[in-house]
């Protein structure tokens, strides 16, 4: 009887065991994941050099490598950048740019044809006094009146992204992707090197930059 | 004594594996999809809406004579795969598509037209089909959000965007050429 007991139990907790090691291994977190470099500075602008890469996205997800310009004053998410992305179902990364501006509720993102894996790209967006611009390699993608922002930029930030826990963070171990020449234009209107500061959101983001480096490498530490 | 120890442990491991099931079986559930909502025209309101944000972009439209060699089925099947995930096609509300003649200067008007990075393809008067997806939550990027000092904040944002979702499509050959998406009001939708 007792043995019947344990054999029962036992079984049970087999099952229960697997299903529910099933079910965490569906359940990785989302959020917003980012590793790389940032400067709070007061700026007009922020470019990068970026090498195009083509990393694993998890169904329903997208990640992206871009430099951005933003304010997040009274926590609002106020923001431009370009750069590359890679949403789920793609086979190739593409170029793009986006904005969003909490003061005027306007949200726009622009996709462009395939970023080539390998090659290593000019982003960059700044503004003058009445516009911003988005540019790839010199050449323009776009612009934006200042007034579709209202806002003050006091950060640059430079991080590759991803939204699944399960993504794969930009790079891998024998061969990280290279971001450098990193910059932003100051409230002169000069554009001078960002000396950064690293930053990485999960264990599994690695990357080596030291204090004020305007060039460095980020990778997955899983592939 | 026995007998009841045992029989509450299997009720109470049955039920936690009831649960984690029901759990699991409803996360793991594909997106039901529902073409019957597309539409080949555009509503007044739509129009009105999608005209306004294409200036945006830098966009530039223009009518076009003629029937493209990509029929609009196959313009919306392509865009479909291009879009970003079955999640986008799903929660469309409904999907439409434009056969037109399209312009892009990002510049401005005044300047030259956009030749697509790592292409000699110059972007004006272009037969395209422009396929939207109308009232979908697209997953927006985002800053790191950080304080002055640099210390990071929680972001309590959500991070999907309310929005119509643009595909355009070479008429004449079915190359996806760009996208394009943007934000609406719920106003916007009615």
């Amino acid at each position: 009887m007792r043995k019947g007991v344990l054999i029962v139990i036992t079984g049970l907790a087999l099952i229960m065991a697997t299903v529910l090691t099933g079910f965490s291994s569906t359940c990785a977190s989302t959020g917003w994941f980012f590793n790389g470099g940032r400067k709070v500075v007061a700026n007009r602008g922020a470019a990068l050099t970026i090498e195009t890469q083509n990393p694993y996205v998890v169904t329903g997800s997208s990640l992206f490598a871009w430099a951005m310009t933003c304010d997040q004053s009274a926590g609002q998410q106020n923001y431009a950048q370009v750069g590359w992305a890679k949403m789920a179902g793609w086979s190739d990364p593409k170029y793009f740019y986006e904005y969003s501006s909490e003061v005027t509720n306007k949200w726009d993102r622009k996709l462009f044809a395939t970023a080539t894996s390998g090659s290593h790209n000019d982003y960059m967006v700044g503004n003058d006094s009445t516009t911003m611009y988005f540019k790839l390699n010199g050449t323009q993608l776009g612009t934006l009146a200042l007034s579709d922002l209202q806002r003050t930029p006091s950060q640059v930030q430079f991080f590759g992204e991803t939204y699944d826990t399960s993504d794969q963070c930009p790079g891998s171990v024998s061969n990280p992707v290279t971001m450098g020449a990193a910059q932003y234009k100051n409230t002169s209107n000069t554009w001078v090197s960002a000396g950064v500061t690293e930053h990485h959101d999960l264990s599994t983001m690695s990357n080596n930059i030291s204090y004020g480096a305007t060039a460095w490498e980020i990778w997955d530490t899983r592939y | 004594m026995r007998r009841r120890i045992l029989i509450a442990v299997i009720v109470v491991m049955l039920g936690v594996s009831g649960c984690v099931a029901v759990a699991l079986a409803h996360t793991s559930r594909p997106a039901v999809h529902t073409d019957g909502s597309t539409q080949s025209s555009l509503r007044v309101s739509d129009m009105q809406y999608f005209y306004l944000r294409i200036a945006d972009f830098g966009i530039e439209l223009t009518a076009i004579d003629g029937m493209p060699s990509v029929t609009e089925d196959t313009a919306i099947a392509i865009a479909k795969r291009e879009v970003g995930g079955d999640t986008i096609v799903g929660d469309a509300e409904h999907i439409t598509a434009m056969y037109t003649g399209l312009s892009d200067y990002p510049a401005g008007p005044d300047k030259s037209p956009l030749t697509l990075p790592g292409t000699t393809r110059v972007m004006k008067d272009v037969p395209v089909w422009i396929v939207t997806f109308h009232g979908v939550r697209m997953l927006r990027s985002g800053p790191c959000m950080m304080d002055a000092s640099g210390k990071q904040i929680p972001s309590t944002r959500d991070p999907y965007v309310f929005g119509d979702a643009n595909v355009v499509l070479d008429a004449e050959t079915g190359e996806v050429l760009e996208g394009f998406s943007y934000n609406t009001p719920s106003v916007a939708q009615n």
